[in-house]
């Protein structure tokens, strides 16, 4: 049972500094905007200041952040109204595996990942980058470097590919995933 | 581009699409979602690498001074929608231009300690011991408890202990004699450790709550300062923290003097000695005021805020110091269970004046009104 002594900033500054990115990546995840996540933990954070001496964590402090990063991330798509509700809820299903934790930690599946993307090709990389990385359209990276936009998409298939094969954890939690998704898929309106 | 074969059934132009447009594809197989979803996390992971905590931080340091500001100004109006009641727990206490809130929930830090007619000082731990055990009285301590039993011998020459209490710490104690004492924070109470004269006696300085057992042949004596207070068997409290001595009784019959002065006291009397004039003086009380620390509870009928914070730095330890010497008189009525964290007790004055701002620096806690 993990409850800091939040009374001193400075614990609360450590466990803001510790948690911060890895709780940012489950909010990007699930709304894949870089800006929104931040805001979203930012603000996850302030009502957690806030509330400390209501609030009484049961677990770890590291589980109920995500929970509470990933339900606000939630209702942050659904409020922004750019994405349907049938769409929100497959995202739901697979940001509840996301965060559930599978032993492979965030930080070893980025390395991993970082390990894999070096070991492509040079302008594959870069592509996959400019897409996953700087959200840049296919179309405006195919503008950029001048090429086809069909080869755009080919680098970055290729590339999905090359880290479903090479980075183990891309593979390894499909039963975990399968399960999650078929709960909420129940649930999905049949049409 | 030559595409090598795949066999794993994906439909990548999907997994490509939902990358590029943020879209769900909503007949997804299986193996699909697998896929879009270990590109979401990879695209999750290389994003979130932009974030820099130490950056984020000094945000967070900005925003949070904001939010200060404006829910204070949220709790106003909520209370003036006849909000309060759900508020309880959403008071805050706001400190402008100052980057750490600090609460008041310091423990006292002092111990209980009793000292030994032989010299002896013992510090009063939570686990029960027996401290003395000799023809003079047997001495045992459950932690916040001390309990004396006569010892065999009849000795003429009276053997005197001290029991002292800090801020932020009552205890409970039991003479020889079975009167029970029960001696509040930062007093003092000189007694013997068996009562083998014509008189009991016993010296407080502070305040002690006594039930004194009935022995007609031995009268019961409490020296406070210039008074005393003269008892057969019955039941008050004594206060003497400053130059006064309040006494307040609660059952029997209780005579108090003071120099060539006395009073007799009935139930729910209290008398009054005046320190600085000398003056003894009694009246009629609600007694509850006055014992309600005896029974763990915090009670104060329409009492000053100067009054209400001196007990509490007795009680927690705390200091406090107003801003304005107006706001020591606002009148506050609280009756509560005595909180473990003093907190809570700002909290609750709060509630009533939200207009209170309590600023806490260490075991110092500043009082002053917001404008």
């Amino acid at each position: 049972m993990h409850q800091p002594n939040l009374d001193e900033n400075a614990s609360f500054e450590e466990l803001f500094r510790q948690h911060f990115v890895s709780l940012c990546t489950i909010a990007v995840y699930v709304v894949d905007d870089k800006d929104a996540a931040r805001d979203i933990v930012q603000d996850f954070f302030l009502t957690y200041w806030n509330r400390r001496h209501q609030i009484t964590i049961t677990h770890d402090f590291k589980s109920y952040a995500a929970k509470a990063v990933r339900y606000s991330s939630i209702n942050y798509l659904k409020k922004s109204g750019r994405v349907k509700l049938e769409e929100i809820e497959v995202i739901e299903g697979l940001a509840l595996h996301f965060t559930a934790e599978d032993g492979v930690s965030k930080e070893l599946r980025y390395n991993a990942l970082w390990e894999t993307l070096n070991r492509m090709p040079e302008q594959r990389r870069r592509i996959f980058l400019m897409s996953n990385q700087e959200k840049i359209k296919y179309k405006d990276i195919a503008l950029q470097l001048g090429i086809s936009v069909n080869t755009v998409k080919t680098h970055i298939r290729l590339a999905l590919q090359f880290l479903r094969v090479e980075c183990k954890w891309m593979m390894a939690p499909v039963s975990l995933l399968l399960c999650c998704v078929q709960t909420v898929m129940l649930f999905l309106p049949s049409n | 581009m030559q595409l090598p074969p795949d066999n794993t059934g994906i439909d990548w132009d999907k997994i490509l699409e939902s990358l590029d447009e943020v879209k769900i594809p909503q007949d997804m197989t299986k193996e699909e979602l697998s896929a879009m979803s270990a590109a979401r996390e990879a695209r999750a992971l290389l994003t979130a690498e932009e974030f820099d905590e130490s950056e984020a931080w000094q945000e967070f340091v900005v925003l949070r001074e904001k939010s200060k500001h404006r829910r204070t100004r949220i709790i106003r109006l909520a209370i003036a929608a006849g909000l309060a009641l759900a508020l309880g727990a959403g008071l805050w206490i706001a400190v402008p231009r100052q980057q750490t809130i600090q609460v008041a929930d310091a423990l006292p830090a002092g111990k209980v300690r009793l000292k030994t007619s032989d010299g002896r000082i013992i510090e009063l731990e939570k686990e029960a011991h027996t401290i003395q055990d000799n023809d003079i009285a047997r001495v045992s301590t459950s932690g916040d408890s001390l309990v004396y039993n006569a010892g065999a011998a009849r000795i003429a020459q009276i053997k005197m202990d001290t029991l002292e209490t800090p801020r932020g710490k009552s205890f409970q104690l039991l003479l020889a004699d079975g009167t029970k004492v029960w001696l509040n924070a930062a007093s003092r109470l000189v007694f013997p450790a068996a009562f083998n004269g014509t008189l009991r006696e016993v010296f407080l300085e502070g305040e002690g709550y006594f039930e004194v057992t009935h022995k007609t042949e031995q009268p019961f004596i409490v020296h406070t300062g210039n008074a005393t207070t003269t008892v057969l068997g019955t039941s008050f409290n004594v206060s003497a923290y400053g130059a006064s001595v309040v006494t307040t009784l609660s059952t029997g019959k209780i005579k108090v003097a003071a120099g060539q002065q006395a009073l007799v006291l009935q139930p729910d009397e209290q008398s009054t000695f005046n320190g600085q004039d000398g003056s003894l003086q009694k009246k009629m009380v609600d007694t509850r005021d006055f014992l309600a620390w005896v029974k763990g509870d915090l009670y104060f009928d329409a009492v000053s805020l100067k009054s209400i914070t001196e007990s509490l730095s007795r009680y927690y330890d705390y200091d406090f110091i107003f801003d304005d010497a107006a706001i020591g008189q606002l009148r506050f009525t609280l009756d509560m269970r005595r909180p473990a964290m003093l907190q809570e007790v700002l909290t609750q004055l709060n509630t009533s004046r939200t207009d209170l701002r309590f600023r806490v620096n260490g075991r110092t806690i500043t009082i002053s009104k917001q404008s």
